[in-house]
């Protein structure tokens, strides 16, 4: 008789349904307003770099009490900014991705691009974890050489 | 937000490749809460050296205490928000439980959130910084 009270919609498997389009559309709406803010991060970090690269330089040098990197300084100084913002401009487009990925798949019912929008996060938290690892790394070391 | 949310009743069904992928998110989610949980443990153990060192020069260092003692807290508030919604996405697809899948979701929008409001309240704190430079050059520039 059991078999009888069974359920056939029991046998659908997971489903975007409201609830889970909710807070995927809520996760996109953040993911795209913090990568915008992180672009916007890059875009004054290299102006301020740009101008103000000879005042950078003079406060190094200050702090270091010599002169680190010779004739060259104000140059390698740039490169530095350019590199940390491009690294930081290409992790946050792939929260950006994210974000547009699936805001197309909710509205066009397209798993394929949610599928590449949920990629896209992976890899954004593929590249921070390793990025945290990284930092974690370098903390734990200055701590035990300042202590012991 | 009406138009993504009223969809027919008929809805979306996740592919085998999806949940895959939902499978590896969620790994690097727990890596990533379980990093900034020993960060966290590195951070207080820094400050503690740091508060011994300066009881030994007869300060007290309250301060750096406290703004620990408060970015500890935020920082444990979104682990444990990360992990949460890796523990539960990975829950939901292993039992096929989507109550437990869209809270897991629903875990990771609170995430963003999270950063979205301190990305806010950063922008507000660089903005008055900004304009006190600025009140501050004009100020210098009139003696």
């Amino acid at each position: 008789m059991e078999q009888f009270g069974y359920d056939k919609l029991n046998d659908v498997g997971l489903q975007v349904d409201n609830e889970v389009r909710q807070q995927l559309n809520e996760s996109s709406k953040w993911a795209k307003f913090i990568s915008i803010t992180m672009f916007s991060f890059c875009g004054v970090m290299l102006l301020v770099g740009v101008v103000a690269s000879t005042a950078i330089t003079g406060v190094l040098k200050k702090v270091l009490g010599y002169d680190a990197f010779g004739y060259a300084d104000t140059g390698i100084i740039i490169g530095i900014i350019l590199i940390v913002v491009a690294i930081v401009a290409i992790v946050y487009y792939f929260l950006y991705n994210f974000s547009a990925k699936i805001k197309a798949a909710l509205v066009s019912e397209d798993n394929e691009k949610l599928n590449a929008g949920i990629s896209s996060l992976k890899i954004f938290f593929i590249i921070s974890a390793i990025g945290s690892i990284i930092t974690l790394l370098a903390s734990v070391y200055n701590l035990l050489k300042t202590q012991f | 937000m009406d138009q993504l949310e009223e969809k027919s009743i008929f809805n979306l069904e996740l592919a085998e490749d999806t949940k895959t992928n939902l499978r590896g998110l969620t790994q690097w989610l727990n890596i990533s809460a379980i990093v900034g949980f020993i960060s966290l443990g590195v951070t207080i153990l820094s400050a503690i050296y740091t508060l011994i060192n300066a009881s030994k020069y007869g300060t007290t260092g309250t301060s750096s205490l406290f703004s620990t003692f408060i970015s500890g807290g935020i920082s444990l508030w979104i682990n444990l928000t990360l992990y949460n919604a890796a523990k539960s996405i990975n829950t939901g697809i292993a039992n096929e439980d989507q109550g437990v899948f869209g809270y897991g979701l629903s875990r990771l929008a609170t995430y963003f959130k999270i950063i979205g409001i301190i990305a806010i309240i950063l922008l507000i704190i660089f903005a008055l910084a900004l304009l006190i430079v600025a009140v501050a050059g004009v100020a210098g520039g009139f003696r």
